[in-house]
């Protein structure tokens, strides 16, 4: 029960808070435990541009348990599976702690996003040309994926 | 009147010059408010050797009554050194066996004045005046009653007379103080009372402190009732015994001394309340129980107010608790609060709610720093984090362990057993 006012008061403060524009958070309408977020690609990013649709489901014991985040929108990632989605983060892992949000989850993905960490691909393509230092390779690639699959997602209106 | 003071010097008997000037007034002069006051002073002789060895007092009241004794005996010594005066008898007043023979000689001493010496049982000679009358009625009230015989003043000892005897005297003499106070009835004929009244009122502007009354009181068998004392002390009349009877020899001694100028006129015109007030309700058949009389004293004062001047002290200061210390000793240790100022939570505002659960902080909670990171959270979910992860949700250290405390709390049961007896 905990988690379910935690979530509430979450989703409160979302739709308080609506001043960050790179994210939209909302709940499942019939499941608090079901989320859906909405990113936008960093700037001076290959992702600029697109809008990456994140599943987050909250687990019973969250906060003390983190969240499951998995990108729905293909992207090409080193950190992210290319097709299941799955993110590799510390803080969605290990590092986790109960201190932190969904909103706060997703502003570690779009950080994510700016900050790749090829020693721990999940996407090993991406990962090999980084760490081949294929910068150039592995943005065009990034910025293809993004035009392909992300350019067309739109966060619903609310 | 003076059983204040010498039952809470309880240590220090009746002092023999306390009932020579007694014995001494009464002969001297015929003055009814002699009268009253040296039968009031007697009555609480005898009470207060009653109950002197129940009573342990603080030993500030005792300082501040001894050194009222003492004052009291150096006017005695120049005032009344020359006189003879039945001490012996007096003091035979002070025994509890035989409190109405105390009585008996002092009225005796009184021949002059109306006053049959009839004693025990109720002296009361209505011919007499007013005031006088009531007087030797709560006398022998006194002396049939021991409960009743120690009220503060003669007045109150009147009313003790004209109700119940059975009444302790810690349900009555509240509610009678507070008949005191509404009564302020014209002055009548029986002026006698004048010197105590005026006494009373001087002595409440040297600002004694009101709680001596309970606080004496409270030390005695009869503290059952405590809040009403701590009450009835609220209503205006803040005098202990002690004092209205110092008051009221000196008014006598003026007498005495045949300056009707002095203390004794100013009083009488100064006093409102006289006798007639307590006569009244006295013969008034319709305060005939405690019930009433306490009924009548919350009507009139109610509990202490938190800015009254004349609240004891010893009673609890609201404002104290309410005001919780800004800055709590946590239980972790006080030495990581520097720190916390410094770090990313700031906690030096305690949020409202927790971060994890986001249940509401309650003052334990608030206080509750488990890291020096000034991460704060409940108790719960510290408990749970610590029993899980171990890590603080700030700072991502470990906690510190407590295993040590979860140890100490682990006794045999044999020692617990131990423990109960």
């Amino acid at each position: 029960m905990a988690s379910r006012s935690r979530l509430f008061k979450e989703f409160k403060e979302v739709q308080r808070d609506k001043k960050d524009t790179d994210i939209v958070l909302f709940p499942d309408e019939s499941n608090i435990y079901r989320w859906t977020a909405y990113i936008k690609g960093p700037a001076e990013t290959p992702y600029d541009g697109g809008t990456f649709q994140l599943s987050i489901n909250v687990p019973e014991n969250y906060p003390l348990t983190p969240p499951v985040v998995r990108c729905n929108t293909k992207i090409f990632h080193p950190n992210v599976h290319f097709k299941t989605g799955e993110i590799c983060l510390d803080i969605l892992k290990t590092a986790w702690s109960p201190a932190w949000t969904l909103q706060s989850v997703c502003r570690a993905v779009i950080a994510l996003l700016s900050h790749p960490e090829p020693d721990s691909p999940l996407n090993c393509d991406c990962g090999n040309l980084l760490r081949a230092g294929d910068l150039r390779g592995y943005k065009s690639m990034a910025r293809m994926y993004t035009k392909l699959a992300a350019s067309q997602v739109k966060p619903p209106s609310i | 009147m003076a059983g204040f003071i010498l039952p809470e010097g309880g240590q220090e008997p009746p002092s023999p010059s306390d009932l020579q000037h007694a014995g001494s007034n009464g002969k001297a002069n015929g003055n009814h408010a002699l009268v009253s006051a040296v039968d009031a002073q007697a009555n609480h002789l005898k009470v207060g050797v009653k109950e002197s060895p129940k009573r342990k007092k603080a030993s500030k009241m005792a300082k501040l009554k001894q050194s009222k004794l003492d004052a009291r005996r150096e006017q005695w010594l120049s005032q009344v050194s020359g006189r003879k005066s039945p001490p012996s008898q007096v003091s035979s007043n002070g025994d509890v066996s035989h409190p109405c023979a105390g009585e008996t000689t002092i009225d005796e001493s009184f021949p002059a004045e109306s006053t049959t010496p009839s004693n025990t049982s109720g002296n009361g000679t209505a011919s007499k005046a007013v005031s006088f009358c009531t007087e030797s009625k709560g006398h022998s009230n006194g002396s049939g009653s021991d409960s009743n015989g120690h009220s503060k003043d003669s007045s109150n000892g009147y009313h003790h007379g004209g109700e119940k005897p059975v009444l302790r005297r810690w349900q009555t003499q509240p509610a009678l103080r507070s008949l005191h106070d509404e009564e302020a009835a014209p002055k009548d004929a029986a002026t006698s009372q004048a010197p105590q009244q005026k006494a009373q009122k001087a002595k409440m502007k040297k600002g004694v402190r009101p709680q001596e009354g309970p606080e004496s009181n409270e030390g005695g068998g009869d503290a059952d009732d405590w809040e009403a004392a701590a009450e009835a002390l609220g209503v205006v009349v803040p005098e202990s015994g002690s004092e209205t009877g110092v008051a009221s020899e000196n008014g006598s001694h003026s007498h005495l001394a045949g300056d009707e100028s002095g203390v004794s006129t100013a009083s009488e015109g100064a006093s409102p309340r006289t006798q007639n007030g307590y006569l009244t309700r006295r013969l008034a058949p319709e305060v005939p129980d405690a019930c009433a009389r306490h009924h009548h004293r919350a009507g009139a004062g109610g509990a202490w107010r938190q800015d009254d001047s004349h609240r004891p002290g010893t009673l609890p200061r609201l404002e104290k608790f309410n005001s919780f210390p800004v800055v709590p000793h946590n239980h972790t240790g006080s030495m990581w609060e520097a720190t916390i100022s410094r770090t990313m939570w700031g906690s030096s505002a305690a949020p409202a709610t927790c971060p994890i659960c986001t249940e509401e902080l309650d003052l334990t909670d608030t206080s509750f720093v488990p890291c020096p990171c000034g991460f704060r959270l409940c108790l719960f979910c510290h408990h749970r984090i610590a029993l899980d992860d171990g890590r603080c949700p700030g700072c991502r250290q470990a906690y510190v362990k407590v295993e040590k405390v979860e140890k100490y709390i682990q006794v045999p049961r044999s020692h617990l057993v131990r423990l109960k007896v």
